[in-house]
């Protein structure tokens, strides 16, 4: 009984999905008459250009008003239950300060950041900066509907236009958009969700922005993972098929409303705004909310099998302590309960190497390229917070030849 | 050629070997008295005397058992495990591929898990409880007024052994002293022990230790009828070691031996 | 020695009270003089371990609280589960009360049942003179429920004092986790209540911060340890992690810090107890308390080095960090439960096969010869466990001896021709 009610209830939250998909485009945000883009750097900042920067400026603060009333919700709900109440007022009052004891900032995050912050602002401001194209190629290499002009650039777009993609092109164009849409996920496969994606950017930095709040999170068990399961499967049905059924799925697409509307491009937002609100708000309760269910990412997860990153552990040296698991975005489990294979890389991975940066056992897990581990769990590092200022490397200078490469961050190459 | 000898200080008997080569050349017991060394000291001179060599001609003395520390005569000592462990290379009859040997000593019964070249394994040992060791025989025997040496060819007479069911030596006696009262044969009272030792020792028995073959050494060893009673239990044949009761003397003499030429100052045996 | 000076407890006690309890003390101090004696009579021992050694001796010989903890809240705790960082948040120190204690041992064995282990009927007797001042003066207790020994004897402590059972779980599922975070709330609760003192993000922060810091200094020494074997004596390393139950974990780590930077002066070579002719050896199984440290020492006098300890007292009781993921309050006392449930290797869980690749991996850091089996007798836990880890070990090549004792010294030449043959045996091996 109880199981067929869940069932039941799944069926409608999926055909709920199918149709709100299918209708996005009926749903209006924000909507223009034309389509403008800007390609001019003076033009950029002129309060007619500004201005269109204003949807945006709407889901921010609809975000911002949904967070402070889930917050308050929560508070009040809570407030039924006197041995939780009691630390309320710690579990959402933004405290200000840097808690005592954080590991050090590691190379690998480092160039982990630059790198996304570096590609997304390519991604959305390429075409405006560089001209359109940079040796010949259309520069926002992976944003939507500012380079229709050529074709590998832009998979996402002809994903969920493919009838548009037959109708238009020849066979060798076609040829080359799979071929390089299919190159690009096999050898860099979801190294393009942790380093390259402005959708990752902008969730990581609503994240950040609740670490610096000290505002509670939602924690997802893993049968809440596994409920977005199905989920994510029909997002991956719809966003191809929705434009034979009559939809655009670009209509529903958050992304819709990052790397056009800041771009600046004056572009329709049909039900992708309130998406944006939602992924704005979901990914600031629980890290990296979109790319759990995001449908691009799950395609090139499926390619991720042969990409040459790959996350390597040594189940020996785990002690499962979950901490990977703790903070992992994509609530991957199996990494803190294998214990044979020394390959744990999964395909919802996206490679952002939280798990090896909160791995305390030295070598313990490891993100490698090509066989070669670039990122390398250690102990030294995680207690690396915990320092008194004036022992500096004394750790390395005692663990010797022992430990060595135990500190490799990121360059440290072993 | 050197000659080795090895001096097991037990709880009931201190027993020596001498050995030359890989030969056996004597083997002595005596009870152990209260001055071990001395007794031992007595031994090793016995040994010249008799074989007529000079304490320039022993290459090295080992000491094992419970008084090896107190043994002064000794170069060295080693623990009884090890010294079993290599005494079977010697007294283990042909055809006995190294696995299991259970030696039934005198105040303590261990059991010694070897791999198939002789080296330990693993062991585990009796050592807090005098059931299943010789001395319990010996209580048995003297409440059934017979001698530790009849107890075996007695026992294999047995026609409806008895149940012995105590564990401890002191209400096992009791056990016994009741059957006595109610009329048992004393043939059946001695299978019954000889089925109730094995029992409690092949309860010892790591149970994925399975390789090899079995071999029983210590004094219990001379025991017909216990070694009756292990194959029953075991359903497996079970070897006897040549010299059961010197099996750890041999075994020590043959680590001295290993052990080679130590410079001996005559130490204190006045030859 | 006897009766000098020392508080004998309130007055107005009856004389055989007070004779009890003399004799008491004396007996206590006596053992606990001999092994801390024996302790040292090891030799090769860092200057920079005098104050774990004193620590002991303040403690179990002259029967008085160290300096650091005189005059704070003190809040007893029984095992690594019940997180030491929340105690410091609450203003309070923590001390780990488990006890070795032979004369408390044969106090308590007349009112826990037969088959009661040791440990827990040590702690009774502590707790029933009244003459111990650490289990005097704590002003709470708090008991993880890890085997139903220490459940009942949670019930018993109620009597004397404030006790708050912590509800361990048997899994370390996600599930679990939620309900052990939920546990911690209501310790956090508790703690409060008891200190009279708020715990906020801030005061956790620094209560995890001053236990960073102790842990801080053990991974450095770990890391050192795994890179050099034989370091020091394993039984000295035991009486450093002993001494850290009975200090602040400030005091504890800078202490540390000064045996660290010894050990770095000293470098290699010179004053390292372990040849490396000596059998190698790994003790794991029930834990070992001072001042039953007998199997340990003997380990040591025999001629072995007990080259890693995996027992709950040792090393592992403080290396496993929290590792905080989210700097919410709530996202602290997340990794603070994580941290104890998660890779705790204690039997109380029902899959505890974690234990498993922790010992494959200690045999293979610290280059382990042979393994000896702790195991007090009534502690079913840790025996159930022993088959499976024989049978690793067995397929390892990794010879293991299982050793049962209890708190007293009458088995201690049985342990020791056990012992002995054990190293033998694996000399011979080699």
């Amino acid at each position: 009984m109880n199981r067929n009610r869940k069932r039941l209830s799944m069926v409608l939250v999926l055909a709920g999905i199918t149709l709100l998909v299918l209708l996005s485009g009926r749903i209006p945000f924000w909507t223009y008459d034309e389509r403008v883009l800007t390609t001019d750097i003076e033009q950029f900042f002129s309060p007619e250009h500004l201005v269109r920067l204003l949807p945006l400026a709407v889901i921010i603060l609809a975000a911002a008003a949904a967070i402070t009333g889930i917050c308050w919700i929560r508070k009040r709900y809570r407030e039924q239950d006197s041995m939780r109440a009691r630390y309320e007022g710690m579990r959402s009052s933004g405290r200000a300060g840097k808690r005592q004891g954080r590991q050090k900032v590691s190379v690998f995050s480092v160039i982990r950041w630059s790198v996304m912050v570096v590609f997304s602002l390519l991604i959305i401001f390429g075409g405006i900066f560089f001209g359109f194209t940079i040796f010949g190629i259309d520069i926002p290499v992976l944003s939507c509907p500012t380079n229709r002009s050529q074709l590998m650039e832009s998979s996402c777009y002809f994903l969920a236009h493919l009838p548009d993609l037959f109708a238009e092109y020849d066979a060798v164009s076609i040829a080359l958009f799979f071929g390089s849409t299919i190159l690009f996920a096999l050898l860099l496969g979801r190294v393009l969700c942790g380093f390259l994606c402005p959708m990752g950017l902008v969730q990581d930095l609503v994240h950040l922005l609740r670490q610096k709040l000290k505002i509670e999170g939602f924690v997802m068990t893993e049968a809440d993972y596994r409920k977005l399961v199905p989920v994510k499967w029909l997002l991956v049905l719809l966003m191809p098929g929705a434009v034979f059924a009559g939809g655009n799925f670009c209509d529903f697409c958050p992304a819709l409303a990052v790397s056009p509307v800041i771009s600046g491009l004056k572009v329709s937002l049909y039900f992708s705004g309130f998406m944006m609100i939602l992924v704005l708000v979901g990914s600031f309760f629980k890290r990296r909310a979109w790319c759990n269910i995001c449908p691009l990412g799950l395609m090139i997860g499926l390619f991720h099998r042969l990409s040459p990153f790959r996350i390597k552990k040594e189940p020996t040296a785990c002690t499962e302590c979950g901490a990977c698991y703790e903070a992992c975005p994509m609530g991957i489990k199996m990494i803190y309960t294998e214990r044979e294979k020394t390959d744990v890389t999964d395909w919802n991975c996206i490679m952002c190497g939280e798990c090896v940066k909160c791995c305390p056992e030295d070598h313990a897990l490891a993100l490698a390229f090509a066989g070669k581990k670039i990122y390398d769990a250690s102990r030294k590092r995680v207690v690396s917070g915990y320092q008194d200022s004036e022992e500096q490397a004394d750790f390395g200078r005692l663990s010797g030849a022992g430990a060595e490469g135990a500190g490799g961050d990121g360059a440290g190459a072993r | 050629m050197k000659y080795y000898i090895g001096l097991d200080g037990g709880s009931t008997y201190l027993k020596a070997a001498l050995i030359r080569g890989n030969e056996v050349v004597e083997t002595e017991v005596r009870s152990t008295g209260i001055d071990n060394n001395g007794t031992a000291q007595k031994m090793v001179e016995g040994f010249c005397q008799r074989h007529g060599f000079s304490a320039r001609d022993i290459g090295c003395i080992f000491a094992t058992g419970y008084s090896r520390k107190v043994l002064d005569v000794a170069d060295d000592d080693i623990s009884e495990i090890t010294a079993h462990a290599y005494g079977v290379r010697l007294t283990a009859p042909k055809g006995y591929r190294p696995g299991m040997i259970i030696d039934i000593g005198g105040q303590d019964s261990k059991i010694i898990y070897l791999d198939r070249d002789y080296a330990v394994k693993n062991f585990s040992m009796n050592d807090k409880c005098a059931a299943g060791t010789g001395k319990f025989m010996e209580v048995i025997a003297q409440i059934l007024e017979t001698t530790i040496d009849q107890v075996g060819p007695l026992s294999l007479e047995s026609k409806s052994p008895c149940d012995i069911n105590s564990t401890c030596v002191v209400f096992a006696q009791s056990e016994v002293i009741s059957l006595v009262a109610r009329r048992y044969d004393r043939r059946d009272i001695l299978c019954g022990m000889h089925q109730s030792m094995a029992k409690r020792i092949v309860k010892m028995m790591k149970k994925n230790e399975k390789e090899g073959d079995i071999l029983m050494t210590g004094g219990g060893a001379l025991n017909i009828g216990l070694h009756a009673a292990f194959e029953e239990e075991l359903m497996r044949d079970v070897y006897v070691a040549g010299w059961p009761q010197f099996n750890g003397a041999i075994g020590a003499a043959l680590i001295a031996s290993g052990r080679g030429d130590r410079h001996r100052v005559q130490a204190g045996l006045g030859l | 020695m006897m009766g000098t000076g020392r508080k004998t407890g309130k007055t107005g006690k009856s004389g055989i009270e007070e004779r009890f309890a003399s004799r008491f003390l004396a007996k206590q101090e006596k053992t606990s003089a001999k092994y801390l004696r024996r302790v040292e009579e090891l030799g090769e021992m860092p200057e920079a371990l005098a104050p774990f050694l004193d620590t002991l001796r303040r403690v179990y010989v002259d029967m008085a609280l160290p300096d650091a903890l005189r005059g704070k809240t003190l809040i007893g705790t029984y095992c690594v589960m019940a997180p030491q960082e929340l105690v410091y948040a609450a203003g309070a120190v923590p001390v780990k009360l488990c006890s070795g204690n032979y004369t408390a041992f044969s106090v308590g064995d007349g009112n826990a049942p037969r088959d009661a282990c040791p440990l827990v009927k040590a702690v009774e007797g502590f707790c029933e003179t009244g003459l111990m001042p650490i289990y005097r003066d704590c002003a709470l207790m708090a008991v993880p429920i890890t085997c139903d020994c220490k459940k009942k004897i949670a019930g018993m402590l109620a009597a004397r004092s404030r006790v708050f059972p912590l509800q361990v779980p048997a899994g370390r599922d996600d599930g679990d986790i939620t309900q052990y975070v939920e546990e911690l709330y209501r310790f956090a609760g508790i703690l409060e209540d008891v200190t009279g003192s708020e715990i906020s993000w801030e005061t956790l922060a620094s209560g995890m911060r001053q236990v960073g810091r102790a842990q801080y200094e053990l991974s450095r020494f770990l890391a050192w340890k795994k890179a050099r074997h034989g370091l020091m004596w394993g039984t000295h390393i035991l009486a450093v992690m002993h001494a850290a139950s009975y200090l602040p974990a400030d005091v504890w780590a800078s202490s540390m810090r000064r045996l660290n930077d010894e050990l770095e002066a000293k470098g290699e070579g010179s004053g390292r107890p372990a040849s490396r002719k000596r059998p190698r050896l790994m003790i794991t199984g029930s834990p070992v308390i001072f001042p039953n440290i007998k199997v340990p020492l003997l380990i040591e006098e025999l001629g072995g080095i007990l080259a890693a300890d995996e027992t709950c007292m040792g090393e592992r009781g403080m290396s496993d960090p929290a590792v905080v993921v989210d700097e919410s309050f709530d996202g602290m006392m997340r990794a603070l439960a994580n941290r104890a449930v998660r890779p705790c290797s204690c039997p109380t869980f029902a899959d505890n096969t974690e234990r498993i690749y922790r010992i494959r991996q200690m045999v293979r850091d610290y280059d382990v010869q042979g393994v000896v089996y702790h195991v007090l007798r009534g502690c079913l836990v840790y025996d159930f466990e022993y088959q499976l880890v024989e049978e690793v070990l067995g397929e390892m090549g990794i010879p293991v001896i299982r050793l049962e004792s209890d708190y007293n010294e009458e088995d201690v030449e049985q342990l020791k021709i056990r012992l002995e043959a054990f190293i033998e045996l694996i000399k011979f091996r080699a």
